[in-house]
């Protein structure tokens, strides 16, 4: 999925990302998305914070969907890939 | 430097699902695993799931530790069957690599393929220009007759549109001595004469083709029987997860390892032999020296650049020491090695000291199916003893060299070393001229894995963080 953005119609509110860092979700992708800064515009970094933090539980629960877990300001992604996160940070 | 894709995901997933069938000791469920990886629902990653379910099968099969070339038996056995008889044996078989045939689409036969936008001029320069007539027109467009052409890509260089392109065979490009090729049906095949047990086929075949025989089986087995195992771990396991490494110690003990001991004690003492080496062979007149840690890249000289294999340093391997070492403090433990390399794998089995060889890739995949949260563990302390910060930085492109410097600080000889970062097919080239004695310098480091070990094909870390969790590492005392 390609995320066309036009950044100078968005006000980066300040936001948190929390990489689900748990054996499951760090092993089944989630290694990777802790460079999801790499990502992000360099002058826009600064207003995104990215986390890494030990199992959030999701993948005890089937419905919740499958690893990798990424929360950005506490909603959850489940399949979470660097599109995804960017696009709900975008869109909010 | 790994690109993740989805066949890696994939594999890691049946991997940790069959580990908890082994350490369930529920064996039967296993024959369940194809419908628990592709649901009914699932998106086929194929033509249809029911050929994503072979596949599961079959990429089952390998991660037991089987080959996978009889589809006569695979069809007429049950995933169960093969993991009783895995649970019978000691290890697996060599080869360490299987051939999964069902999974491999062979790709393109030849490499020049004609695209639409061939305007069928009046040149026809690309039909003139073949030395083997093998360029036909149909359909108003140019076509490259696939049993006729040689790959000699002139036809590409001609053509005023640009209209033909080079379709790699992804495993065929990765390999860097050829060693995997078409056989004479047009079927992709291993030829183990030439294969250096690098695994960079592994990580670029977009189907998953080639897997690896694993001995997670055999290391689950041993810990359930209750022997006493101690899990030798190489330096760059600091990178691989998002913790320091002492807390990596207590998840392998929380998994059954009695004891965990760092490779990098092994390091330590081959950069120290080297050093001694080095100022032996070059006072004696020797031009240069090469390190030998690296089992690809030993294999790689052996098999295709034997001119220089008078200069590998006859020092063994940091997994040998280490395993020795072992064996003095824990003697009748079982060894288990766990690194990045897939190359270890087959070192091991040339090894009477090591018992098994696991990757990071398998190790992530005993943690899940064993439900322990790595960054929930404790430290705790290694065992035997702690390791200089130059073994420690064995894993990292130059850090061999590095360490082999520090050790001979005190030899009056100069060293100056040659890095080779990653082996390709030109810096075979490379290793072939210095085998002539044409180099820069006197000190070749080589390693297999572009960055160096902590980017091996069985590392699941992500390389931007590696440098700084292995200076961290670096500083424990």
């Amino acid at each position: 999925m390609v995320v066309n953005v036009n950044y100078e119609e968005i006000i980066m509110k300040e936001t948190v990302v929390t990489i689900c860092s748990g054996t499951l979700c760090y092993v089944m992708g989630g290694a990777a998305l802790l460079s999801l800064k790499d990502h992000i515009r360099e002058d826009l970094r600064d207003s995104v914070i990215v986390k890494a933090s030990p199992c959030l539980g999701y993948c005890k629960d089937p419905a919740q969907g499958k690893p990798p877990f990424v929360e950005v300001n506490g909603e959850k992604i489940a399949q979470a890939d660097v599109s995804a996160i960017l696009s709900k940070i975008i869109r909010g | 430097m790994n690109i993740d894709n989805k066949t890696t995901y994939i594999k890691r997933e049946i991997m940790s699902k069959i580990a908890k069938v082994f350490l369930d000791d529920d064996i039967h469920e296993i024959n369940r695993l194809p419908l628990q990886i592709i649901p009914r629902t699932a998106e086929p990653n194929r033509c249809c799931i029911e050929k994503d379910r072979n596949m599961v099968k079959h990429r089952s099969i390998a991660i037991m530790g089987f080959d996978v070339n009889d589809e006569d038996v695979i069809d007429n056995s049950l995933l169960s069957d093969y993991a009783f008889k895995a649970k019978e044996r000691d290890k697996p078989e060599e080869p360490i690599l299987t051939f999964i045939d069902e999974a491999c689409k062979s790709c393109v036969r030849v490499n020049y393929y004609v695209t639409e936008v061939c305007r069928n001029c009046v040149a026809k320069s690309c039909v003139l220009n073949c030395p083997k007539k093998s360029i036909v027109i149909k359909n108003n467009q140019a076509y490259i007759d696939q049993s006729t052409c040689v790959n000699c890509g002139k036809c590409q260089k001609v053509c005023p549109f640009h209209a033909i392109v080079f379709v790699p065979v992804p495993c065929e490009e990765s390999c860097p001595v050829g060693a995997i090729r078409k056989d004479s049906e047009g079927k992709q095949f291993i030829d183990y004469s030439k294969c250096i047990y690098c695994g960079k086929c592994i990580k670029s075949c977009p189907f998953g083709a080639i897997a690896e025989k694993s001995q997670i089986v055999d290391v689950i087995s041993s810990i359930k029987r209750g022997e006493e195992i101690t899990a030798m771990i190489a330096p760059a396991t600091a990178g691989q997860f998002p913790v320091n490494i002492l807390q990596i110690v207590t998840a392998l003990k929380s998994l059954g390892f009695k004891n965990v001991v760092e490779v990098a004690l092994g390091a330590d003492i081959t950069a120290e032999n080297e050093a001694i080496e080095f100022s032996e062979r070059i006072s004696s007149g020797e031009p240069l020296m090469g390190t030998s840690c690296c089992p690809s890249y030993v294999a790689a000289v052996k098999k295709h650049a034997p001119d220089f294999e008078k200069y590998i340093s006859h020092t063994k391997t940091p997994m040998y020491y280490t395993a020795i070492e072992t064996a003095r403090e824990y003697p009748g433990s079982k060894k288990v090695f766990i690194g990045p390399c897939i190359s270890k794998k087959h070192e091991g089995f040339q090894s009477s000291e090591v018992d098994y060889v696991l990757t990071f890739e398998e190790l992530g995949s005993l943690f899940i199916a064993a439900g322990i949260d790595i960054m929930r563990c404790e430290e705790s302390k290694f065992d035997i003893k702690n390791a200089s910060p130059e073994g420690r930085g064995f894993p990292v492109s130059g850090g061999v060299a590095q360490a082999v410097l520090s050790y001979g600080e005190k030899n009056r000889i100069e060293i100056k070393p040659v890095i080779i970062n990653g082996l390709d097919k030109k810096n075979i080239m490379l290793l072939k001229a210095y085998g002539k004695g044409k180099c820069p310098g006197n000190l070749v480091e080589v390693m297999s894995c572009e960055g160096g070990c902590v980017a091996g094909p069985g590392s699941i870390g992500n390389p931007n963080i590696c440098m700084s969790k292995i200076d961290e590492y670096k500083k424990i005392r």
